[in-house]
């Protein structure tokens, strides 16, 4: 009998554990499990999501390909050719690449239950970047299940001071660009973490000023088993990672309303001899790092960040730690220090982004974002690679654009982004330019709502290659689209 | 229903936890001198919480696309929207009894039990253990819908790991409902989801399903017209993608066997009317069309790989009386032109019949390379005994009564390559009964039918099924079955002899519907 049943039925002698009880081997949570939650004055449950749901169309050139009839072996016929539709398109657009702009959007959802009061609270995020009756096929790495779930307790009336302590799994996202967002390439700057553990925000105020500490301290739930095959339902994970840890300080100081310095350093690291029978030496992957805001009223909102990592033997470093949305070592090696650089180098790293709101520029506090307005967004990413892999040792990363976005009626807006990124240096060959226009639906001037419909035009270098095959892989044969059609719905709460 | 206590990103709290983009339960802290007063505006260059880092609830998301809409968490303003949660759960345990292999060792005996049982055909229940959750958020003008769904999986439920029974999403959409424009009424949905039609059941399903739903991602816009008090205009556009596998995807392995190296475009629509809300009159189109990029494989009927469609017209036809129940019939055609190259853009065909490929396999053979003409013919009566003896007088449902529903559907292949399915034909017939003898207790009659052309010869399953049911009354939507099932096979469908299926069957389950 469920034990919610139980408390109208306690005279009902108990043979068992109640079904409903947690199956963990942990203490016995102090409010006994089953008391109903709306017998509680203090607590709440509250709900909310985010989805971004796009349908994406490449225009493709099918290249021509000889084949042998299979109705008569004898016989070789051309198949393929032609202009074609296909789905998802063929794009430079890897998200675990420097190449990702986020010009394109690629689908999530995410629904977030939180059950707390004011001082304590627990939330659990049920994530996915794929929708199973939509998919060409079950894809079970996408579906993330419970992606995070933590604690968070603000002790604040405690202590006298600001103080919140978040315990569980969850990310931690330094060097965010965008003032709600992670910024219009949806890159942290600095580092990204995905750990189990704590961290603690405090701060004090001093005038004007104030100061903001935050530290923190995690690793991962586990590591692949040792002689893991890289397969599809793993997400092809490297048996060669090891246990990681990462441990972080920040320190900030803000400034009334205008803005705030951020002072950040990252380290994640290993010490397991399970990794190659402890035939390797522990890897580490460090990250300093700056950055600034601006928020300067009626002149818009400026964020500036800079950021050195550096990797020594990072190969065994796991995905607790992303560099430029980079998982670990092994994707901080792929995508940037090169294979034969055995996880040594380092990336010097700069952005920024600024936001402009051309009415409140002009109108200043006489305009309340509800009538016609004109945003402007430049944006810029770059990265200089120093490596052991003399191949990839002083390359030069770059990515600029910018977007300008007309909302003429509370319904509808136009925009137009531009995109140009440059994978080595000078490199012509290695360098790709979007352009992206888009008509943009919404009910209200600030709504959180938007249909949207984009075409995106690539201008792709010779040498710009698109992931494609599973596992996904470069494959100089593949022909990237250079016309993306895309037709967007995205609404949180 | 649950209505739950929901709250909106309080810009206080925001501040004093020192994180950008929150949203959380918390109630608005008490206002303390050190706090750095709360942002109050989205638009740039406002004032941002003092924080260092984005926070965990935040997506990882680049901002909305033209960066009009404030970012997860950002001060917007509040809209007074609601969360439901509905859903269903569901456990059944279906157990066959089998029979004496054709290759028995000498000295075999006893009675073998297969679980889950081993048939064909049509089951009197959806087999399975889970949950389907759909949540909705939202208000009169934006509607928020997602489904989730969680099955037994595990070596503990299910006896092995099964990574494909999720949990995972299932369908995501946004809906928005402007204002009528005089008596038009619109709406328009985008996400990942789909669109069922030509359903001869009362709800627009019945015993052998809609005759076409189609899904993907994309759009579909909705539309109502009052063109008199009597007379009302319905119709329904859509567009829908369904990505496209690589062609080195690893089949038949851990990944179910699916057919790689397609893309699937898929153009639907659909225009009704409705006369007195007793009359339905409504057609429906969609063509799935379906790009294939193999460059070494070829299809699954081993042909070249060349672009292909797979088009289908429908007519829908209903009548509503009260109280003599309703009768549906749907009927149409399938067309197929090269639909090996077609993914599953078309979810449902003939009797659920998934997509292109599994349509061919069973309607115009595999040896028609996916060219041929299917035409179907579908229809339901529903009706319930107690309103005819009860009329003039209204039956509320809070009485015995009896309920039936009789189906029937045929299909005739009017054109193929395949020499052993041309003019092939088939049938599906079914029966469903249940006698609600009082508000706890009811018994149930179902039997079920289908006989085709195929490969081996005719194709037959027939299954007859009583069962008992239990519910906490009248119109309550969870119930307790138990179901014996026995059950025929021609040759045709029960062709393995070392592996007969079971002609008995006892099946027990539930659900419930919130």
């Amino acid at each position: 009998m469920p034990s919610l049943a139980m408390a109208a039925d306690e005279g009902l002698p108990r043979l068992g554990m109640s079904p409903a009880e947690p199956q963990v081997r942990s203490a016995t949570p102090s409010v006994p499990f089953g008391i109903n939650p709306a017998e509680s004055k203090e607590f709440v449950l509250d709900f909310h999501g985010y989805l971004l749901l796009p349908a994406t169309v490449g225009v493709h050139d099918r290249p021509v390909t000889q084949r042998t009839d299979p109705l008569d072996s004898t016989k070789i016929v051309n198949t393929g050719g032609g202009t074609v539709l296909h789905t998802p398109p063929l794009l430079a657009q890897d998200l675990r690449g420097f190449e990702y702009t986020g010009a394109v959007p690629t689908p999530w959802g995410q629904l977030n239950f939180i059950y707390g009061n004011k001082t304590v609270s627990g939330t659990v995020i049920m994530a996915a970047t794929t929708f199973s009756d939509a998919a060409g096929y079950y894809n079970i790495p996408a579906q993330l299940g419970v992606n995070d779930a933590f604690i968070t307790v603000n002790a604040t009336k405690y202590f006298g001071f600001p103080f919140q302590l978040y315990v569980g799994a969850y990310t931690g996202r330094y060097g965010a660009m965008g003032a709600y967002d992670a910024g219009r390439y949806a890159t942290p700057l600095i580092a990204r973490t995905n750990s189990i553990g704590e961290t603690i925000t405090t701060g004090y105020k001093l005038g004007e000023f104030f100061l903001v500490l935050e530290e923190g301290l995690g690793g991962q739930l586990g590591r692949p088993p040792v002689g893991l095959i890289p397969q599809g339902w793993n997400d092809f994970s490297d048996a060669n990672v090891g246990a990681t840890f990462v441990g972080h300080v920040h320190l900030g100081l803000a400034y009334g309303g205008l803005g705030r310095l951020g002072l950040h350093y990252l380290a994640a690291w290993t010490q397991d001899d399970q990794v190659k029978a402890g035939t390797v030496p522990n890897g580490q992957i460090t990250v300093l790092g700056a950055d600034a805001q601006v928020t300067a009223g009626r002149y818009g909102h400026l964020y500036l960040g800079v950021a050195h990592t550096k990797a020594k033997d990072a190969a065994t470093i796991s995905g607790a730690i992303e560099i430029l949305n980079a998982r670990g070592g092994p994707e901080l090696i792929a995508q940037y220090l090169g294979p034969n650089s055995n996880g040594n180098g380092s990336l010097t790293t700069f952005g920024a982004q600024y936001d402009l709101s051309v009415s409140r520029l002009v109108f200043d506090k006489l305009y309340t974002g509800m009538s016609p307005d004109l945003l402007v967004s430049l944006f810029t990413v770059g990265t200089s690679v120093s490596s052991d892999d003399p191949d990839y040792n002083g390359v030069l990363k770059v990515k600029v654009g910018g977007e300008a976005t007309y909302l003429m009626m509370s319904w509808l807006g136009v925009s137009e982004r531009f995109d140009h990124v440059r994978l080595h240096g000078a490199d012509s060959k290695k360098a790709f330019t979007i352009m992206t226009t888009r008509l943009l639906f919404h009910t209200g001037w600030r709504s959180r709502d938007e249909f949207a419909l984009h075409y995106s035009y690539f201008q792709n270098g010779s040498d710009i290659v698109a992931k494609t095959g599973f596992p996904p892989g470069s494959s100089p044969d593949a022909n990237p689209d250079r016309h993306v059609f895309t037709l967007s719905g995205t609404f949180w709460w | 229903m649950v209505r739950l206590q929901y709250r909106c990103a309080s810009l206080v709290q925001i501040a004093l936890l020192l994180a950008a983009g929150t949203a959380r339960a918390e109630e608005a802290a008490p206002a303390a001198p050190v706090m750095p007063a709360a942002p109050t505006d989205s638009l740039p260059g406002s004032s941002i919480p003092p924080g260092l880092g984005l926070a965990p609830e935040a997506p990882p998301v680049p901002p909305t696309p033209g960066g009009r809409a404030p970012s997860f968490g950002a001060p917007a303003p509040a809209s007074a929207s609601s969360f439901r949660l509905g859903g269903r759960l569901f456990g059944w345990q279906a157990v066959g009894i089998g029979r004496t292999p054709g290759t028995a060792p000498e000295g075999y005996s006893g009675t073998a039990l297969h679980m889950p049982a081993l048939s064909a055909g049509k089951n009197p229940f959806w087999p399975g253990a889970g949950v389907a959750l759909n949540l909705t958020y939202g208000n009169s003008l934006v509607t928020a819908f997602a489904s989730y769904y969680v099955n037994l999986k595990s070596k503990e439920y299910q006896g092995y790991e099964n990574a494909f029974r999720g949990p995972g999403f299932g369908t995501a959409w946004i809906l928005i409902t402007p204002q009528p424009i005089g008596k038009l009424r619109l709406q328009f949905r985008m996400g990942a989801f789909s669109e069922v039609a030509a359903g001869p059941g009362q709800w627009g399903w019945g015993i052998y399903g809609p005759l076409l739903a189609v899904r993907g991602y994309g759009e579909a816009t909705y539309g109502d017209w009052d063109m008199t008090p009597d007379l009302h205009l319905t119709f329904i556009h859509g567009l829908f993608v369904v990505p496209g596998v690589p062609e080195s995807f690893p089949r038949g392995d851990y990944f179910a066997w699916i057919e790689t190296g397609t893309s699937s475009f898929v153009n639907h629509a659909h225009v009704g009317l409705t006369y007195k809300n007793q009359y339905t009159f409504k057609l429906h189109y969609a063509s799935d069309y379906g790009t294939d990029e193999r460059t070494y494989l070829n299809t699954a009927l081993n042909g070249l790989p060349r672009d292909g469609r797979m088009d289908t017209y429908l007519a829908e036809a209903r009548w509503i009386s009260n109280p003599w129940g309703q009768v549906g019939l749907s009927g149409g055609l399938y067309n197929f032109v090269h639909a090996a190259s077609v993914g599953d853009g078309v979810w449902w065909g003939i009797d659920w019949t998934q997509g292109a490929r599994e349509m061919i396999g069973k309607f115009i053979g595999s040896g028609s390379y996916g060219n041929g003409k299917v035409a179907v013919l579908s229809a339901e009566y529903d009706f319930s005994v107690a309103p005819i003896l009860w009329a003039p007088r209204s039956f509320s449902g809070q009485a015995p009564d009896l309920r039936v529903a009789i189906a029937a559907l045929l299909h005739f292949t009017v054109a193929t390559d395949d020499p052993l399915y041309k003019k092939a034909s088939g049938y599906y017939v079914g029966l469903e009964t249940e006698y609600r003898m009082t508000s706890l207790f009811s018994v149930m009659f179902k039997s079920y039918g289908e006989s085709r052309d195929s490969n081996f010869g005719r194709y037959s399953v027939y299954s007859l099924n009583p069962g008992i049911a239990f519910h906490s009354d009248w119109w309550s939507t969870d119930r307790i079955e138990l179901y014996y099932s026995r059950r025929f096979y021609s040759i045709a469908a029960d062709p393995n002899s070392a592996q007969p299926l079971d002609h008995h069957m006892v099946a027990l389950g539930g659900y419930i519907t919130f």
